[in-house]
């Protein structure tokens, strides 16, 4: 297990965070870009 | 036989409509993203904190759960979008367009999160954060491949002649994937070969090989995902003014 952070623990740690920021990244972008069309969808109906 | 054929056919022509695909997509999403939260935080959480410690490389080898998978997937992608340029250049299917546009910023960054977590796993390790090798620079090729493709789209404002130039540039590209997969027996690298083999024993314990393989599963359902969600953003962005999309 990982819990105690020595140096090398600090790789792992510096990975993880990378790797869930570009995950996260890829997951949002294509939603704000969605829900920004569909707003202008919206206001081009009514 | 001819049946399945038959259906694989019409699968392959339902894929070509943008209105098709944005309505399945919209009702496939919710479980494809509740299956790669899932297996993702199985094999990183398993690999992470409770797999064993390696007896050579300490805690520090762990980078595995998040290096391979990444790696993995970001050649599998650049697979795809070969197969999607094919497509794109012998019928002019517009999905296969967009396709390749959706996909090339994922690919990007998962090469680069290859990149990255390759080089601070080999900076402990090797002693170096950058080698000249030959699957490092083969894979550094493909990063560079990801963005002439993302800047190359950008570049034109006409969808058709990006589409296909776009094409043209995947289908050079491709030449790289073989390099990078054979890079490892033709020429004598620091990097090491695969551990994870199909056709012979795997040279990595089972205890660690079991969330390896759960984590690779969850990197694809997460490209499968963002892939699908990218492509939805493209196909509403494109189609913005059609009247089944005001309609939808």
């Amino acid at each position: 297990m990982i819990y105690d952070f020595n140096d090398y623990n600090f790789h792992v740690w510096l990975v993880l965070l990378i790797t869930v920021a570009l995950i996260s990244l890829n997951l949002i972008v294509p939603k704000i870009r969605l829900n920004k069309i569909n707003k202008l969808k919206k206001i081009d109906k009514n | 036989m001819n049946k399945t054929f038959s259906n694989l056919k019409t699968f392959y022509h339902k894929l070509g409509s943008s209105p098709w695909f944005y309505k399945i997509s919209g009702i496939t999403i919710p479980y494809v993203a509740l299956f790669s939260f899932l297996f993702l935080s199985i094999g990183i959480v398993w690999g992470v904190f409770f797999s064993p410690t390696d007896f050579k490389q300490g805690d520090v080898y762990r980078i595995i759960y998040m290096h391979v998978p990444a790696a993995s997937v970001s050649q599998a992608i650049y697979y795809t979008m070969t197969v999607a340029a094919v497509v794109s250049m012998i019928w002019r299917m517009k999905m296969a367009g967009i396709f390749i546009k959706s996909m090339a910023p994922i690919g990007a960054s998962f090469t680069f999160l290859a990149l990255i977590s390759g080089s601070i796993w080999g900076q402990p390790t090797w002693g170096t954060w950058w080698i000249w090798d030959a699957r490092l620079t083969s894979t550094l090729v493909l990063f560079i491949f990801y963005i002439a493709i993302i800047s190359l789209y950008s570049s034109f404002s006409e969808k058709k002649s990006a589409d296909q130039a776009v094409s043209i540039l995947t289908l050079v590209g491709a030449v790289n994937l073989p390099i990078i997969k054979k890079s490892v027996d033709w020429w004598n690298t620091l990097h090491q070969p695969a551990s994870i083999k199909f056709t012979e024993s795997s040279s990595i314990s089972p205890e660690m090989l079991y969330p390896l393989i759960i984590s690779i599963f969850g990197f694809y359902l997460v490209v499968l995902l963002s892939g699908l969600m990218a492509m939805r953003a493209e196909i509403a962005k494109r189609e913005i003014n059609k009247e089944w999309f005001k309609n939808y």
